[in-house]
């Protein structure tokens, strides 16, 4: 099955991915405006289903990487990404017949799609994650053995690196060090996969899952209708985030942040009837505690909503004063494995205590 | 020190005379179309009240939404060249990109796009293309354009690029104006090259506006310094009104609000201006309005202006009251705003407003009372019930905290409300609350601001951080403080994400008190 993504969708998928963004992957607003530029002088984009790739197809997986804080003050000129593609290509040998997403949460939901504006190529209906993780490692197809590397990453500049490594991990240590020197952003071509591939390891739908989420707000919003609401149906109507409560409403009272290592580590202190949540980030969002009890840990999604329009806020954009409310859901069960879990449950974050699902606090605590 | 606040608003131009923190005489007067005379009038009574000559002031400070209207407007708008020093970066969203089609078309969409900029660490980009720069400025000439908007890549980070465009293009090109990005922003190039945008097209009406207010004050005979109001409370002189007009946006509750904590001696509490269409409420920290956390669009135009963080309801002395079917009574949205004194009950008119009901009910003392004898008791109960909820619900929205604060009622429409609201630990009224805006204004100290990215090294992070204070007291003195009264209001530090070592955004904000001595 495929379908047509227009210009008008935009909006609606920069929606959606900051929700599923879970705090990180940075403001899609900037995304969202490059891909409708890229479509004004481009094409609309087809979208496919995983089931529908030819086993035998060759997938790219079209991401940024970097600092987003950087990118909404050095705006991309909007070929890198294209570039990075070419590059892989030429040295794998062959055309891409796909692109594909890395996280469908935050800015990288939007990335693929300005490629597919500008080459015609089509967009499959999948990502490796379906929210939002800081590392290169944090991805089904990690998971699922397939690597990171060949890599093309290429800057604004046009600078160009051609990265393979020995492991994930390798390639994790590379860019962190490489994105500084590019100049603190840069754009990224590669866990190349067959269609075959595709089917076994990315997570399927969350790209029309994601424009879902935003659509479903922006019906509400123009129906005047609670977007609370209809986001929580929204989410609801799907197998992954099926299990979707709001667990907390209040007002944002404390934000601190400091930088560990290389990650923005914060808490956030949001105080409301039911008592305190307090919010742990790492770029992300990881686990929400209420009155001092584990409410939702990751994976398990964790979004901060503005209390007017049910939008995600960003951890960077978190200030004193905001009225929110949290929003916790379940992920794909291919993310809750015991493989997964090793790579990006709570240990993987330093967390001491063991993955619950969403579903089994939420039982636990009203039971 | 004896001075008069002005608050320059669509519809009323009031002054406030002060002699520290004594309010000695004040005057609404209606404002118009030339600014001057509103302005002239309002003070002339404002000073007959307080018995004084003009000879006595020291100063003048005055607040004016004149700019925030002329946008929301569209009027008296230049067009505007934005002159981007950027490649090869940022082509992927070009300027003007999600802005209101009709406001676009008044800007005339001249869009220069040049090498240059820097990188988040201050280094350059790209070498300034300054052959190019002379070309635009010929080509700007050519085509009669006057009007700028010069933006760097990380110019908050190093403002060199956009300092050297702006020598370049004002010798090819003399005539032009220019609104340089780093002076009105931090972090967020498309935001930050609004803000310049909407500041070059409003030059031309600010150089009338000067020009007027230079007028009043030689009509007045008033030969003292004159300051304007900002958006964050705090003065800009007037010079500065020719170069960054939308530096005044919002400026107009801000002042409400500072006078609100002026007036009511808190430095912490929940502040509600009630005006004749909406009532804003706010929070205040410390004595400034807090600022709103998220991007603020003006006009439909996304900005990253220092606003304060404002709910505003539909609620007025002017609102209409409808009784409903159901024995409910609907107050507002719409008012009928300066045409109270025409269209209300009171003032003979055949619209029932909440003015009306506030006097049926006895709480104000407006127009002729005879004229809403007739109002069901019923229905003055009802729509009071409902005042009060609306602005409960307010209270409730904007407080930080599941205690009750104390609330300060300032604005026209105070009459409206009784001594208790539920979560105001108390409701405060206080005596010359229809003119906080002006006394407001009449308080306002300089600020100086520090907004940029920092890469600490190791253990350097006390030392740029205390870098960061001196730049920004610094800024504060140049603005007009006395040195010795300048502290630090505020400092925010957020760490790049994902990036080892590639620094923080630091925000420092020193605050002080205006030295007179040394501008007279």
């Amino acid at each position: 099955m495929s379908r047509l993504i227009n210009i008008d969708d935009i909006d609606d998928i920069a929606a959606g991915a900051a929700v599923l963004g879970c705090g990180g992957g940075g403001d899609p607003y900037v995304g969202a405006l490059m891909t409708q530029q890229s479509m004004r002088g481009g094409q609309p984009v087809t979208v496919v289903s995983p089931a529908d790739v030819p086993d035998d197809a060759l997938v790219v997986v079209i991401a940024g990487i970097g600092a987003p804080p950087v990118l909404i003050e050095k705006i991309a000129n909007g070929s890198e990404s294209e570039l990075a593609l070419r590059h892989l290509e030429k040295h794998l040998g062959r055309r891409a017949d796909y692109l594909m997403a890395a996280e469908v949460g935050g800015l990288n939901s939007l990335f693929p799609l300005q490629v597919a504006a500008k080459t015609g190529l089509p967009v499959v209906d999948a990502d490796g994650m379906g929210r939002a993780f800081p590392k290169l490692e944090m991805t089904s197809f990690h998971i699922f053995g397939i690597p990171v590397t060949p890599m093309a990453l290429v800057n604004e500049r046009g600078d160009l690196m051609l990265m393979q490594t020995t492991s994930d991990l390798q390639a994790e240590h590379f860019v962190k060090h490489m994105a500084v020197a590019m100049g603190g952003i840069m754009s990224s071509a590669g866990f190349s996969q067959s269609g075959a591939d595709v089917k076994r390891a990315a997570v399927p739908g969350t790209l029309s899952i994601c424009q879902d989420i935003g659509r479903a707000l922006r019906l509400a919003r123009v129906q005047r209708q609670d977007p609370f609401e209809a986001l929580l149906a929204a989410l609801r109507s799907t197998t992954y985030y099926q299990h979707a409560h709001l667990i907390f409403e209040g007002k944002v009272t404390d934000v601190s942040r400091q930088i560990t290592g290389r990650w923005s580590m914060g808490q956030a202190r949001i105080e409301g009837a039911a008592g305190v949540l307090e919010l742990a980030i790492q770029n992300e969002h990881l686990v929400a505690r209420i009155n001092g009890r584990t409410a939702a840990i990751v994976p398990d999604l964790l979004a901060v909503l503005d209390e007017d329009t049910a939008h995600a806020i960003t951890a960077e954009s978190l200030r004193y004063g905001q009225r929110v409310r949290v929003l916790a859901t379940s992920v794909p069960p291919i993310m809750r494995s015991e493989a997964a879990l090793q790579v990006w449950g709570p240990a993987a974050f330093g967390i001491d205590e063991p993955f619950v699902p969403i579903e089994t606090l939420v039982a636990r605590h009203s039971g | 020190m004896l001075r008069v606040g002005v608050d320059v608003g669509g519809t009323n131009t009031d002054a406030a005379v002060m002699d520290g923190p004594a309010l000695l005489g004040s005057c609404k007067s209606p404002t118009t179309p030339d600014v001057t005379s509103g302005i002239v009038a309002a003070v002339s009574a404002a000073l007959a009240a307080a018995r004084l000559p003009a000879s006595a002031l020291r100063a003048v400070m005055i607040g004016t939404t004149h700019f925030t209207n002329a946008l929301v407007e569209r009027q008296r708008l230049a067009p505007v060249a934005v002159v981007r020093l950027a490649l090869p970066a940022t082509t992927g969203v070009l300027p003007y990109a999600d802005w209101p089609a009709d406001l676009r078309a008044v800007m005339g969409e001249r869009v220069y796009l040049v090498g240059g900029g820097h990188e988040y660490d201050g280094r350059v980009l790209t070498p300034l293309d300054e052959a190019e720069l002379v070309k635009v400025a010929h080509d700007m000439k050519a085509r009669g354009l006057t009007q700028a908007a010069l933006v760097g890549v990380f110019a908050p980070v190093n403002p060199a690029g956009e300092l050297r465009a702006a020598e370049i293009l004002r010798q090819e090109h003399p005539d032009v104006q220019l609104s340089l990005s780093h002076r009105l922003g931090g972090i967020g190039l498309l935001e930050r090259e609004n803000a310049a945008i909407l500041n070059a097209a409003l030059m031309p009406e600010a150089t009338r506006v000067t020009a007027a207010l230079d007028d009043a004050m030689h009509r007045l005979g008033l030969a003292v310094p004159l300051f304007i109001s900002q958006n964050d409370g705090t003065l800009m002189a007037p010079r500065q009104i020719g170069q960054y007009p939308v530096l005044t946006f919002a400026s107009g509750p801000t002042n409400s609000m500072r006078g609100a904590a002026f007036l009511s001696g808190l430095q912490d509490a929940l502040v509600i201006d009630i005006g004749g269409t909406t009532s804003d409420v706010g929070v205040l920290a410390r004595g400034f309005p807090r600022q709103a956390g998220m991007a603020v669009r003006m006009a439909g135009v996304r900005t990253n202006f220092r606003m304060p963080d404002l709910l505003a309801i539909g609620l007025g002395g002017g609102s209409r009251v409808r009784p409903q079917a159901d024995g409910s009574v609907q107050i507002g949205p719409d008012s009928v705003g300066y045409k109270l004194t025409e269209d209300a009950l009171v003032f003979g008119g055949n619209t029932l407003t909440t003015t009306d009901i506030a006097v049926a009910a006895g709480m104000a003392d407006i127009g002729d009372r005879a004229k809403v004898a007739h109002l069901d008791a019923g229905l003055v109960t009802r729509s009071l019930q409902r005042i009060r909820s609306m602005l409960e619900a307010a209270i409730d929205r904007v407080k930080t905290s599941a205690d009750p604060v104390p609330v300060v009622l300032v604005g026209g429409g105070v009459v409206l409300v009784g001594d208790t609201l539920a979560g105001a630990s108390q409701v405060i009224r206080p005596e010359q609350a229809g003119c906080a805006n002006a006394i407001g204004a009449s308080i306002a100290q300089v600020s100086g601001e520090f907004d940029s990215i920092l890469t600490y090294t190791e253990g350097g992070r006390i030392k740029a951080l205390d870098e960061a204070r001196a730049a920004a007291t610094q800024r504060a003195v140049a603005a007009g403080a006395a040195p010795a009264s300048v502290t630090i209001y505020s400092i925010e530090e957020v760490p790049m994400a994902y990036l080892p070592g590639g620094g923080t955004r630091v925000q420092v904000k020193a605050i002080g008190d205006l030295a007179l001595e040394r501008t007279r």
